[in-house]
């Protein structure tokens, strides 16, 4: 008996620029049939699926990291290439590649379509995001298009999922085609390319060492064996000169084809629109007031909106604490579960209604174009920090967690310049400090939303100027290195769509509350039992004589200088071991414990009405709110993050100087502000 | 007496719970509320 073979599963690679809507095109191609994971080795995404086309075959596809060119300047890059090519082994060498060109912005996808042509695979163009394109006036001739690149391309609008059948069949296709040899190049390069095939490993196209040629050996990914024969090359060649005989000729090819192909009609008016929008918005004088207006807009909007929802969350959790009690009667489950898992998950989530809101007003700002612009605008300082516009998108995404953020870095070829972006990213306030600063907001600053909501902004500009400032002395400090390019798309203003920013925030609510009901809950049980053990005879110095109490003791001479107690000692310390936000429930449950300001219900009350037993004066007054709010910028109060600097940096060595360095910044800071603030009289009342 | 041995039953376990994901944590690296609240994701993939 013989057994059939099973059929093979042809490979299919979607290539592109970033913002290109690959990963959408992606999605729409293999539905749910998708796995993810990391390459060997390296923390970036390996996105596989299976996509079923018209004539029933199946394929594989798989989305590759985003590229500008075949010229890899970082790791993500080099991986795209080396699939590309077929050299690595975990992934299958494509039968055919689907570039992808986002028709906003032909020219720079068809730069990378010339080159990945070049490589002799074969090629099917997809022109996406051609809606946009055409209301913004482009007019793409796919017939010329086609004719010119000697390939199909299908026009597609991958959001809406239209033209993924004729994209199908082009795949189908394109997936029988023979590889051809690859496209020769200018004749003196065609000659440095043959003499250096030898030393390079695998089967190279003339397009990759033509670009490694114009590179030159120090840059990023080149194999080590092949440095040494590209210097000798080199030598014989300038860079510049190649550059002319492959960029140029590349762009003055792409400029022919684009005369061809594309047309553009006058601009509508909603394009002008933009642009004087634009001219106001990204104003080196106007456009950051403009940013710093809207951001606190957006700060006291949540602060204001924030209240009446938060109220009913408080009354909602007192509510369950009085019906555990009355069901379990006196004890320790009862005790457990009032006292330490509603006081301590209750206090956290009490801040729901902050962060949802900031998400959508965040999301808001997305949707309608105005965060790119933010972003150009906040290209300028960071560049005089000596940071490239490639750290941008890491840095910002530290601003709602630091362990992506300190992942993304990935995407910065330097590798100095990526470690010191590692170092400055959990600068960036990220949303777990929002509870914290929101809760000492609420004990120490008593004035009216709008004046709360200005304390925050400066907490979240003091978090971003130090990291920038910490980045421009720290690349003082080492070689420095020239900036890499980074472009940002600027796309038209638009509506916000309450879809996509409903799906977004429901996303963000169900992150959160997954948090507080699995590691905040866990942490929070185990935080009862170190408060409620061993017993005291005194139940008035239980906390004082618990597991708990004695840690906070044991740091409490380091607090001592910045205004605190063993009670934020025992928060800073469950904060260290977890994440930021657990100081927060920590002080619930502290202060549930031990009785200060027992008539009030809310966290804020009862931190409000401790007294110092040495002074019988308030505890917590405006210098020691400041001084700890300060401390938590600079704090590095987050376990996730020092683990994955140690992953992303590939030495504790790193992780250990950059907790300590943030820790004695935190310190020091907190100590400055908490003097001048005594000094200034804010120590005596809140 | 049943209350402080449930509550210590509940203790024990979730401290074996905690410590595995610390291990996890250790091993395979971090992940934080932030993961899924990033407003603008790196883009360290397709």
């Amino acid at each position: 008996m013989t057994v059939a073979a099973p059929p093979v599963l042809r490979t299919v690679a979607l290539v592109g620029n970033p913002n290109t809507g690959k990963s959408t095109l992606f999605n729409r191609l293999s539905g749910l049939r998708q796995r993810v994971a990391n390459y060997a080795g390296v923390t970036v995404e390996r996105r596989v699926g299976r996509a079923t086309l018209g004539n029933g075959e199946e394929i594989r596809v798989i989305d590759l990291p985003g590229m500008r060119s075949l010229a890899p300047r970082s790791p993500d890059e080099r991986i795209a290439v080396d699939v590309l090519l077929g050299r690595r082994a975990d992934t299958p060498a494509p039968d055919a590649a689907v570039v992808i060109l986002n028709a906003l912005h032909l020219e720079i996808g068809l730069y990378l379509l010339l080159e990945v042509r070049e490589l002799g695979v074969p090629v099917v163009a997809c022109l996406n995001i051609s809606d946009e394109a055409e209301r913004a006036g482009i007019a793409i001739d796919r017939g010329a298009l086609a004719r010119e690149m000697g390939v199909p391309v299908v026009r597609t609008i991958a959001t809406r999922g239209e033209g993924m059948d004729e994209l199908k069949a082009e795949i189908a296709r394109a997936t029988l085609l023979p590889r051809v040899p690859p496209v020769p190049l200018p004749e003196p390069l065609h000659g440095m390319c043959d003499r250096l095939r030898g030393a390079w490993p695998g089967t190279p196209g003339d397009a990759e060492i033509a670009d490694a040629l114009i590179e030159g050996p120090e840059a990023d990914g080149i194999p080590d064996g092949v440095r040494d024969a590209l210097r000798n090359v080199r030598g014989i060649e300038t860079g510049g000169r190649l550059r002319d005989l492959v960029v140029g000729a590349r762009r003055r090819r792409i400029a022919e084809i684009c005369a061809l192909a594309v047309r553009r009609a006058p601009a509508d008016p909603r394009r002008d629109w933009t642009r004087r929008l634009d001219r106001t918005f990204t104003h080196p004088v106007a456009g950051y007031a403009i940013f710093l207006a809207v951001m606190g807009l957006v700060f006291v909007a949540m602060f204001w909106l924030a209240q009446f929802p938060m109220d009913w969350i408080k009354s909602g959790i007192s509510a369950l604490q009085r019906g555990t009690v009355a069901a379990f009667g006196a004890g320790d489950l009862s005790s457990l579960l009032s006292d330490g898992v509603l006081e301590g998950v209750g206090a956290v989530v009490v801040f729901l209604p902050q962060i949802a809101l900031l998400f959508i007003f965040l999301g808001i700002l997305e949707d309608t174009g105005y965060l790119s612009r933010a972003v150009l605008l906040l290209d300028r300082p960071m560049a005089a920090a000596g940071l490239s516009g490639r750290g941008f998108v890491p840095l910002l995404g530290s601003m709602a967690c630091a362990v992506p953020g300190v992942m993304g870095t990935l995407v910065i070829p330097d590798v100095r310049e990526r470690l010191v972006t590692i170092f400055v990213a959990p600068l960036m306030t990220c949303s777990a400090r929002l509870p914290v600063y929101s809760c000492l907001i609420g004990v120490v600053i008593l004035g009216a939303p709008w004046v709360q909501g200005l304390v925050l902004l400066g907490l979240y500009v003091l978090g971003a100027g130090s990291a920038f400032s910490l980045a421009w002395v720290l690349r003082r400090a080492r070689r420095r290195a020239a900036r890499t390019d980074f472009l940002v798309e600027l796309p038209p203003y638009r509506w916000p769509t309450w879809r996509t920013t409903g799906i977004q925030l429901w996303q963000r609510v169900r992150a959160f509350l997954r948090r507080a009901g699995t590691v905040i809950l866990g942490i929070m049980v185990l935080l009862w039992f170190l408060e409620h053990h061993p017993r005291s005879a005194d139940p008035s110095r239980q906390l004082e004589e618990s597991y708990a109490g004695r840690a906070g003791k044991i740091v409490e001479p380091a607090l001592r200088p910045l205004g605190h107690n063993w009670k934020t000692g025992i928060g800073i310390l469950t904060a260290f071991f977890s994440a930021r936000e657990v100081y927060v429930g920590t002080m619930g449950t502290v202060y549930g414990v031990d009785g200060a300001g027992d008539d009030a219900t809310e966290l804020k009350e009862r931190m409000k009405a401790e007294r110092d037993p040495a002074t019988g004066r308030p505890h917590w007054t405006l210098a020691a709110g400041l001084s700890l709010m300060i401390f938590f910028v600079y704090a590095m109060l987050c376990s996730s993050t020092v683990v994955t600097v140690f992953r992303e940096s590939g030495s504790w060595r790193w992780a250990l100087l950059q907790l300590g360095v943030m820790t004695g910044l935190a310190w020091v800071a907190a100590f400055a502000v908490y003097r001048a603030a005594s000094a200034a009289g804010w120590g005596v009342l809140p | 007496m049943i209350q402080s041995l449930l509550a210590l039953a509940l203790v024990a376990g979730t401290s074996g719970w905690l410590a595995v994901r610390a291990i996890r944590l250790l091993r395979r690296g971090g992940a934080c509320s932030g993961c899924s609240l990033a407003p603008l994701r790196p883009r360290a993939r397709g």
